[in-house]
């Protein structure tokens, strides 16, 4: 069944996923408004370059993450991404040039390269693996409505309030999901009572 | 399997689901190209697209579920292909926010009836992550959807985004028609033939 460590590592991935969320169909609304001569190719490229950037470092942690000390590179992924990501929305509020916007872009996909291996393990080593495909099926759903949800309310937060709330309503969601992480380390997972639960089952 | 057909089937999935070109500068899009169109209309657009998804894709899921020889799941195909060829060119006929709104709708129908066969073509050609690792499993799709955001950039500054558009419309044809060819050969196991 569901345990506190599920909720926890489930949670992290939606506050983070909603943070980037909330700027997500907007970003090319608000760099062509705000930052001085981005264009549409430029939006394109700052698009590009964080995927770029995300499959690359992801790919480089996922090497470095299982040559040793697994778990504990997986623990420190988690909470470094979240930091990373968390601190994105600064970079976007201070930045006026559309080098700035790369960097923050860079810096998205680094700490998003970071977070998805190494919740992608922690998720494994945490729940049995007959339930772990389960898992990710129904936190996919509940991924992609959350997403729905939080692009119009960042839609009305820019609208409304401006730019400068909405990234620190960012800020705080991924401040809140660093917390969690924290609380998430500071956790132990418990191998034994996961077996006497597979007995049960059986 | 074979390596070429895993990362055509990789790519061609990307390109469908982040509507190929289109999706970094669809923002400006409607903004240039819609008269009410503003920040809360586009946040509700892309909304309207994620929540259509989100809410069809476990009844396509479970209705696929029992259907070993995948038949069901082509049909479905076939349906869901359609809508999303032809959302980019009711794209360019669209005149109110309105519109953008069933059309975010019927292009969300199409990638929840398309989705299936996609992963069921995943699962197919490729072998099974034995390591706990699976996150390089993905690059080859991220890095084409990269390139082709930053093409779509490209074209979209040089002829326009009308011209983009359609270039987004033939390409995301031919791309369903790749897949659907994909299907057809490697994902319905026919029943043997008892005579």
């Amino acid at each position: 069944m569901v345990n506190a460590r599920i909720k926890l590592i489930a949670s992290i991935d939606l506050l983070l996923a909603a943070s980037f969320g909330l700027i997500l169909p907007i970003l090319p609304i608000f760099l062509v408004e705000r930052i001085n001569g981005a264009t549409i190719f430029n939006v394109a490229l700052a698009y590009s370059i964080f995927l770029i950037s995300k499959a690359f470092f992801g790919w480089i942690f996922a090497l470095f993450m299982s040559h040793e000390k697994v778990s504990t590179r997986a623990k420190g992924g988690l909470f470094f991404g979240s930091i990373l990501i968390t601190l994105t929305p600064i970079v976007y509020l201070y930045s006026i040039e559309i080098t700035h916007i790369y960097l923050a872009q860079i810096l998205l996909g680094l700490g998003f390269g970071f977070l998805k291996t190494s919740w992608m393990y922690l998720t494994h080593q945490t729940i049995e693996e007959l339930l772990h495909e389960t898992l990710l099926n129904i936190h996919g759903y509940i991924l992609t409505f959350c997403l729905a949800m939080v692009a119009i309310f960042g839609g009305f937060i820019a609208y409304n309030y401006g730019y400068t709330l909405l990234f620190y309503t960012m800020f705080g969601l991924g401040l809140l999901a660093t917390i969690l992480s924290i609380v998430f380390l500071m956790t132990k997972n418990n191998p034994t009572k996961n077996k006497s639960k597979r007995k049960i089952r059986k | 399997m074979n390596n070429w057909l895993r990362t055509v089937v990789q790519g061609n999935m990307f390109y469908l689901i982040a509507f190929g070109l289109l999706t970094p500068i669809f923002a400006l899009f409607l903004i240039e190209k819609i008269p009410n169109a503003n920040l809360l209309t586009v946040g509700i657009s892309e909304a309207i697209f994620l929540m259509t998804f989100s809410i069809i894709r476990p009844f396509t899921r479970l209705s696929s579920q029992s259907d070993s020889r995948g038949f069901r799941i082509q049909y479905l195909l076939w349906f869901g292909s359609v809508f999303i060829v032809l959302s980019p060119f009711l794209y360019l006929l669209s005149r109110d926010m309105l519109d953008i709104y069933v059309i975010q709708m019927l292009y969300g129908i199409g990638v929840a009836f398309s989705e299936p066969a996609w992963s069921r073509l995943i699962n197919q050609t490729c072998a099974l992550p034995t390591e706990k690792f699976n996150e390089p499993f993905y690059t080859a799709g991220t890095l084409i959807a990269a390139g082709l955001a930053a093409l779509g950039g490209f074209i979209a500054q040089e002829q326009g985004i009308p011209s983009l558009l359609l270039y987004v419309g033939t390409t995301l044809f031919c791309a369903t028609i790749i897949m659907i060819l994909i299907y057809n050969r490697i994902g319905i196991h026919k029943a043997k033939n008892i005579w």
